[in-house]
């Protein structure tokens, strides 16, 4: 339903995996099953390496041992949250248990898996990273053209804008704001243009996603 | 001395008495004559005077006799001599008179030689009463003595039986063995067995043929001194160990002989084994404990390199699989595999190592050998604990004699107690450092953390069993490690640091590289 504005996969933008693991046995491992796939893989021997990498453009999903010298995955992934960092995360770990990974789910990890794994199991629940994080990356581009958009509106053709999508009639409006309804139905067709909204409905959504009842539901 | 002086003066009583009876006698004869003259006018004075001098003779000797012959001399002279009543001899009767004196001189010399004869009869008879008596005496002190003897060797043999100790002898030139009524015994063999050296070695367990025939050599040898151990098989029971003990002695005859006690010392042997094994069952019941305490780290440094195969395997075949088989791919994927079972195996030869519950076997070990092997076995835990470990090893360490396994149960309980008295330290660096250094031909290992500490009242009882100051804590592992560190001839000991924490220390007996 959603229309992206770019497409998702550019030559430059490989899906790409993030492996963080101590032990080199398991990332070289790692790294050839995620080739293996024509997957990008980047191996890391501590979260201190990873938060040096710069992050690529395309989906991209960290594949992340809970034991780690230093700090823990646990908290390494708490800290990501902290720091708005939002990456898709798959936990591995040798010797799980159930408070471990309640606590890594909870957190929003896409998954959880004992060592050795199977290889069907890692590379779905990439697979299913990457789509959380393509669709993440696309609700994203979304919302910022929806705002870039928004940006473009004249400050009464917002106003219309705000008031139409409430569910107003256009006569209404027209008296709210003070102004002839012929003048409102330009606004608002200027408005409905410029957000390339193409019914009603659609402005309705995006009025939601740009939160602009928020002030209306503050003056109720 | 003043009855000396007089012995010296008088004569004995005895001799006063002979005199006297001599006396008595003459003028008894004397009596006798002048009575007899007078009533039954006879003149019997010659031989009653002869009868006179004999039995003074007889009773009193020569003195007495000869005594006795003056005075009859001065009587038969002054009676019955012409004149009568006085000492003159008319000349007519001087041969009378000489004839009486010669007579009584012969009665007296053939009395006192009657007398010396009965006298050294008397003598000799006296002489073998005292040697029988003597010889009464001494058979009744040897019937004693004899008593005394079987009474001791009664109670030699009881001790014997009680001590379980019996006695041999082997006179190493002729070869002739004697074993002791309790040797027998010990030996469970009759008595009726002639002893020697190959119905010995017979008995004797087949892995102590070597050492009995090298005792029985150096002793040919003329060594002086042996001391060992043998195990006796008994047809139908247990094998015995017996303990033998030996030296040399040198009899007057200038034999040698071997002496020496044999001594059942099963008892104490079978003791000293179910005490062992029962060390040997703790300290693996408390190495199990460990392993339980680092079981999320040793199922970590057993999945990963699991994880690390089956990946690799599954990689290899999806390289396999593609339309274009990338065999490069394939091949490092498989050399990976490989690495990754051997490291796996090499985990799990170490856990078994610890988990086998083996008797302790004691060989030369590099006590730096067993420390590495202790690290890497709780590497994960020091990671986890978030602590910095430093590794301070001497070069050129002197081996010790120990069990490898014990030893590095020692090591990774006080490492693992380091890394548990860190666990509430956030204000600090929590360090571990491990050390190994000779000193005063010891070895010594020590693990020092920057810890809690221990508070110095419970310094005393930190070795003892069952004290813990963790809530989860068996109060075991210090213990056991200062019984296995002991039982290697060491010690162990701890101490609180100056700045914080404390180090544990144990130090062993270094031995020479090269043991013959």
């Amino acid at each position: 339903m959603s229309r992206s504005p770019q497409p998702p996969r550019t030559a430059k933008a490989l899906p790409a995996v993030f492996v963080v693991d101590d032990d080199p046995s398991v990332r070289e491992a790692l790294s050839s099953l995620f080739r293996s796939v024509d997957l990008q893989v980047e191996l890391f021997g501590s979260t201190a390496e990873f938060l040096q990498h710069k992050r690529p453009e395309g989906a991209s999903c960290l594949v992340l041992d809970i034991r780690l010298p230093g700090v823990s995955g646990l908290d390494f992934q708490a800290q990501l949250l902290q720091a708005n960092i939002r990456i898709p995360i798959i936990f591995m770990t040798g010797h799980g248990d159930i408070p471990m990974s309640v606590r890594a789910m909870k957190a929003g990890a896409v998954d959880f898996l004992a060592k050795p794994f199977r290889d069907q199991d890692m590379l779905d629940a990439v697979a299913a990273a990457l789509q959380r994080d393509r669709q993440a990356r696309e609700a994203e581009n979304a919302a910022a053209s929806l705002r870039a958009n928004y940006e473009l509106l004249s400050p009464r053709e917002r106003e219309v804008m705000a008031l139409v999508t409430t569910g107003l009639m256009n006569k209404q409006v027209a008296g709210q704001l003070g102004l002839s309804e012929i003048t409102v139905k330009i606004h608002r067709g200027h408005a409905m243009k410029k957000m390339n909204a193409r019914s009603l409905a659609d402005l309705v959504r995006m009025a939601e996603s740009l939160g602009l009842h928020k002030p209306k539901a503050h003056q109720a | 001395m003043i009855s000396t002086s007089r012995n010296s003066w008088w004569p004995s009583p005895a001799a006063v008495l002979a005199y006297a009876v001599a006396i008595l006698s003459v003028t008894t004869a004397l009596v006798t004559g002048l009575l007899l003259d007078q009533f039954l006018q006879t003149m019997p004075y010659v031989s009653l005077f002869l009868c006179s001098i004999m039995f003074a003779a007889w009773f009193g000797g020569f003195g007495p006799s000869l005594l006795a012959t003056g005075i009859a001399i001065l009587l038969f002279t002054y009676y019955f001599v012409d004149p009568g009543g006085s000492f003159e001899v008319a000349a007519k009767d001087i041969p009378r008179v000489a004839l009486f004196a010669v007579t009584a001189l012969f009665v007296v010399s053939l009395s006192a030689a009657q007398r010396r004869n009965a006298d050294s009869l008397r003598f000799a008879r006296d002489q073998l009463q005292a040697t029988v008596g003597e010889l009464a005496r001494v058979n009744k002190a040897l019937e004693a003595e004899n008593v005394q003897r079987r009474r001791v060797e009664a109670y030699l043999d009881e001790a014997q039986g009680l001590s379980r100790t019996g006695s041999f002898s082997w006179k190493v030139s002729s070869g002739n063995v004697f074993w002791s009524k309790e040797g027998y015994r010990m030996l469970g063999l009759d008595q009726t067995v002639k002893p020697s050296i190959d119905l010995l070695l017979q008995r004797v367990h087949q892995d102590d043929h070597r050492i009995v025939r090298h005792e029985i050599d150096r002793a040919r040898r003329g060594e002086q001194d042996c001391d060992y151990e043998l195990r006796w098989l008994m047809p139908n029971r247990p094998t015995k160990h017996l303990r033998v003990r030996a030296h040399r002695v040198q009899f007057e005859s200038g034999e040698d002989e071997i002496v020496g006690a044999l001594i059942d010392v099963s008892e104490a042997r079978e003791a000293q084994e179910s005490l062992h094994a029962a060390q040997t069952a703790l300290a693996h019941a408390a190495r199990v404990a460990t392993l339980g305490e680092m079981s999320a780290s040793i199922a970590h440094e057993v999945n990963q390199p699991l994880a690390g195969i089956v990946t690799n395997g599954e990689a290899g075949l999806r390289w396999l699989d593609r339309k274009e088989p990338d065999l490069g791919e394939v091949r490092s994927a498989m050399e990976r595999i490989i690495r990754d079972g051997k490291r796996a195996s090499q985990v799990v030869e170490r856990l078994r190592a610890l988990a086998r519950k083996a008797p302790a076997q004691t060989t030369l070990l590099d006590l730096n050998e067993v420390i590495s092997e202790g690290v890497a076995l709780v590497q994960r835990e020091i990671q986890s604990h978030r602590v910095a470990l430093q590794i301070d090893l001497a070069r050129d360490l002197p081996p010790v004699l120990a069990g490898r396994v014990e030893l590095q149960q020692v090591v990774i309980n006080l490492m693992m107690n380091g890394m548990q008295a860190m666990e509430a330290v956030t204000d600090r660096p929590r360090r571990l450092v491990v050390r190994s250094f000779v000193q005063a031909e010891e070895v010594l290992v020590s693990v020092r953390d920057s810890g809690i500490g221990i508070d110095p009242e419970n310094m005393s009882r930190l070795f003892n069993a069952f004290f813990t100051t963790r809530a989860n804590g068996m109060g075991m592992g210090l213990s056991i490690g200062r019984s296995l560190i002991e039982s290697y001839g060491g010690r162990i000991w701890a101490s609180n640091n100056d700045d914080a924490g404390t180090t544990f220390q144990f130090a062993l007996p270094a031995r020479v590289r090269a043991a013959s």
